[in-house]
């Protein structure tokens, strides 16, 4: 990191001395301004907790218990503590979702797709209600299930949103970490509309039945009566080791879970080939998996995970490709909005649309009905 | 407020009303005539309807006035037939002047209804301040007016939500902006675009002298997507990208949000809130604002235009020209004076405080309605 010059530190301190700490995290004048606001407000809305000496009844000195409470919360954010755990929530969408840690906090990216997947849906909603009538009945809802939940950001947004152009859903988020499965909970019953059916249980999806009849997640759903699930979602740990280390924000890998960020090492997956295709290949450990669960045990017309990068991206698409089991693969990138710019890539074969401006950010794979809805 | 400032109507003016009243009674009863012919075909139908309708609150108070001059009539005749009765006379004497009142009561009413309105006035709006010349104590004052502005609508119950605030080294406001919404804000407010002019000993002063500096204030009506036709395809919304190749890898907090008007290359760019929507959300407010300002000023002009060649005495007021010095706030002698209607107040602070600032706005809105029945009148000589 470039040291901060001696003219941005005299200007800052100048404004406010408090700044001085935060840009060593936020690295410009406009950033630390802002954090430094939004914890003055975050530290204004709370309650002051009556001292025990306290003599007047509104609390002792509340001013300057609040002045101890933001230069804490300062201390914390320059040594690199996200700012979401230390404000409590993080805005997704629209949503404004609580976060804690032990839970990875949701990123704009993955809002920014999910945003685009349901404005696709809802341009289609014509075609997907007219389905759901078909093919359930009077009343049935559109089936969503998304591995990896964390916060339950993803499916609580593709609820709210479909909601809007009355699709009603039901929604069912799955993660190995208990931690993550409370706050998910907290989440739904905090945003969600009281006609949403939204749950979140634990789960591995990994895990293999012992007696090979049904797995643990087939049974699962089955509780929860999800038989039928129409979108596969998932934003699995995709960073490898060696991105982990080289490649991450040091506030990310010193305050998020790596649990949330790093497969964890199935020692049978990889015995040979070089180091780099390894580690690509520990990074890449869910998305086989994932492609196996839409394939085998539930039947989802329209699949979508987030990737770290394009050439991730490239790999997870020639995953999709080879399955055979889909009808169009697509890669989006960060900005899928922006589909003026759309190039072609060569995947396993094929040409595979790479849309929008950015990183490459998610591949969606559809088929049958699945073309209709997303319109493409 | 408009009874107590009701302008004397001259007999010139009365006489140009009462054409403007009948040809407005005739274009009605030959819009009914057609209403009522079964041949009419259904698209003329609803078109008499629409202009029926848009007459129908003048039509009320036509007929209000025409029974009144009919009962006026009546009570004349009646005194011309019978002038020995004296007890007669005086009923008759005081009802007449009741009725005389009432007629003229009634045309005031009217005159207001014939004069063009601005269809902005009922319109919410984005108030954005600036400082101008002098440095840090422009800053200051900004950050005054802006605070102004803010006591002032809390004070009639509106609702001010700040947009955005550029902040100086002093914590006084470089820029800053707000929506404000409530019934009629614009109307009210819409006078108040212009540079405002500050006299008095800075805080940074040391040695107590007085500056000058200036603030530049600008009131622009709220509008809509659908007002100023947005296309999604004429914007370009950018956000902030990290670098490296961001989802998990990394965790911004940056929810800054710049939208790129393409065709006017106008731009907005927010990044007060954590949430980038409503970073977007505001970003779109203020970009519709302006949009919806440039076209206003362009029929503004226009019109103006036709009018300044019809009678190039008059002068329009509040013409929204932000470079015009409309007001100086003096405190060394406490004092405010708008320099449009060359009024005085002698109560700064409470102008400050958002108080007395109707003194100025209730001055300017009458004048406002003095110069449109004034162009009222000459637009009917010339016609």
């Amino acid at each position: 990191m470039p040291r901060l010059s001696y003219e941005l530190l005299h200007h800052a301190r100048r404004i406010d001395p408090l700044l001085i700490p935060l840009l060593h995290t936020c690295r410009s004048l406009p950033s630390a301004e802002n954090e430094l606001r939004w914890l003055r407000e975050h530290v204004a809305s709370l309650n002051t907790p009556r001292h025990p000496l306290a003599s007047n009844a509104s609390g002792v000195l509340p001013n300057a218990w609040r002045r101890h409470r933001l230069e804490r919360l300062v201390t914390a954010r320059s040594r690199g503590t996200p700012l979401q755990y230390l404000l409590g929530t993080e805005f997704f969408g629209d949503l404004e979702l609580k976060v804690r840690p032990g839970v990875l906090i949701p990123r704009r990216e993955t809002a920014v797709a999910i945003e685009n997947l349901a404005s696709l849906l809802r341009a289609n909603g014509k075609v997907l209600r007219s389905y759901l009538l078909e093919a359930r009945g009077d009343g049935s809802r559109l089936n969503i299930l998304d591995l990896c939940t964390g916060t339950g950001c993803i499916p609580l947004l593709l609820q709210r949103l479909m909601r809007h152009v009355g699709i009603p859903t039901q929604i069912l988020g799955i993660d190995i970490s208990p931690k993550a499965v409370a706050l998910a909970r907290e989440n739904g019953s905090h945003v969600a509309h009281v006609k949403d059916i939204c749950s979140f249980d634990r789960g591995d999806i990994f895990a293999e039945s012992s007696t090979k009849s049904t797995s643990p997640l087939e049974s699962l759903l089955a509780t929860k009566q999800m038989t039928n699930i129409d979108i596969l979602v998932s934003n699995p740990p995709y960073v490898s080791p060696r991105q982990y280390l080289h490649h991450t924000e040091r506030s990310v890998r010193n305050f998020e879970p790596k649990l949330a960020l790093v497969p964890v090492r199935r020692s049978t997956l990889w015995t040979s080939g070089d180091a780099e295709e390894n580690d690509n290949r520990h990074g890449d450990a869910f998305y086989p998996r994932l492609l196996q669960i839409a394939n085998t045990i539930i039947k989802p017309k329209v699949f979508w995970c987030e990737v770290g990068d394009l050439a991730q991206a490239e790999r997870v698409a020639a995953m999709a490709v080879d399955t055979a089991a889909w009808d169009g693969v697509q890669i989006w990138a960060d900005e899928p909005a922006f589909a003026s710019t759309v190039q072609h890539k060569e995947v396993s074969g094929n040409a595979i649309k790479l849309v929008g401006e950015g990183h490459g950010r998610s591949v969606i794979c559809w088929r049958d009905e699945g073309r209709a809805w997303l319109g493409l | 407020m408009t009874e107590v400032h009701q302008p004397q109507l001259s007999p010139d003016l009365v006489r140009i009303m009462e054409r403007r009243l009948s040809a407005i009674e005739h274009r009605s009863a030959s819009l009914h005539n057609l209403i009522n012919q079964p041949e009419a075909s259904p698209a003329e139908y609803a078109r008499a309807n629409k202009e029926l309708r848009k007459l129908s609150g003048c039509m009320d108070l036509i007929s209000h006035l025409r029974t009144k001059q009919k009962e006026i009539d009546g009570l004349k005749s009646l005194m011309s037939e019978c002038p020995e009765d004296k007890d007669m006379l005086d009923m008759a004497t005081e009802e007449l002047s009741q009725a005389i009142e009432e007629e003229k009561r009634l045309q005031s009413l009217l005159l207001k209804s014939l004069l063009p309105k601005d269809d902005a006035d009922e319109r919410d709006s984005i108030l954005e301040v600036r400082a101008g010349t002098g440095g840090e104590e422009a800053s200051l004052f900004a950050m005054d007016v802006f605070k102004m502005y803010e006591r002032y609508s809390q004070k009639r119950g509106w609702k001010f939500e700040i947009v955005d605030i550029a902040e100086s080294d002093l914590r006084g406001y470089k820029e800053a902006s707000a929506a404000i919404s409530g019934v009629g804000v614009f109307g009210k407010l819409k006078f108040e675009s212009g540079v405002h002019r500050v006299q008095r000993v800075p805080v940074t002063e040391k040695s107590g002298r007085v500056h000058t500096s200036a603030v530049s204030v600008a009131i622009l009506p709220q509008a809509d997507e659908v007002d100023v036709q947005l296309r999604n395809e004429d914007l370009r919304i950018d956000t902030y990208r990290s670098g490296g190749s961001g989802g998990q890898h990394a965790n911004t907090t940056n929810s800054a949000v710049r939208i790129t008007h393409i065709p006017t290359g106008m731009t907005v760019a927010i990044q007060d809130e954590r949430s980038q929507h409503m970073n977007k959300a505001k970003a779109l407010k203020v970009l519709c604002a302006k949009l919806y300002e440039i076209e206003r000023s362009r029929i503004q002009i226009s019109r103006s235009k036709l009018r300044s060649e019809q009678n190039p005495s008059l002068e329009q007021i509040g013409s929204g020209d932000r470079s015009e010095r409309i007001r100086t706030y003096n405190f060394p002698q406490g004092r405010v004076t708008d320099h449009r209607v060359g009024i005085t107040h002698h109560a700064i602070d409470d102008v400050m405080q958002g108080g007395n600032l109707d003194v100025f706005i209730d001055a300017l809105l009458l004048q406002q309605e003095m110069d449109a029945i004034a162009s009222f009148s000459s637009s009917i000589d010339t016609s």
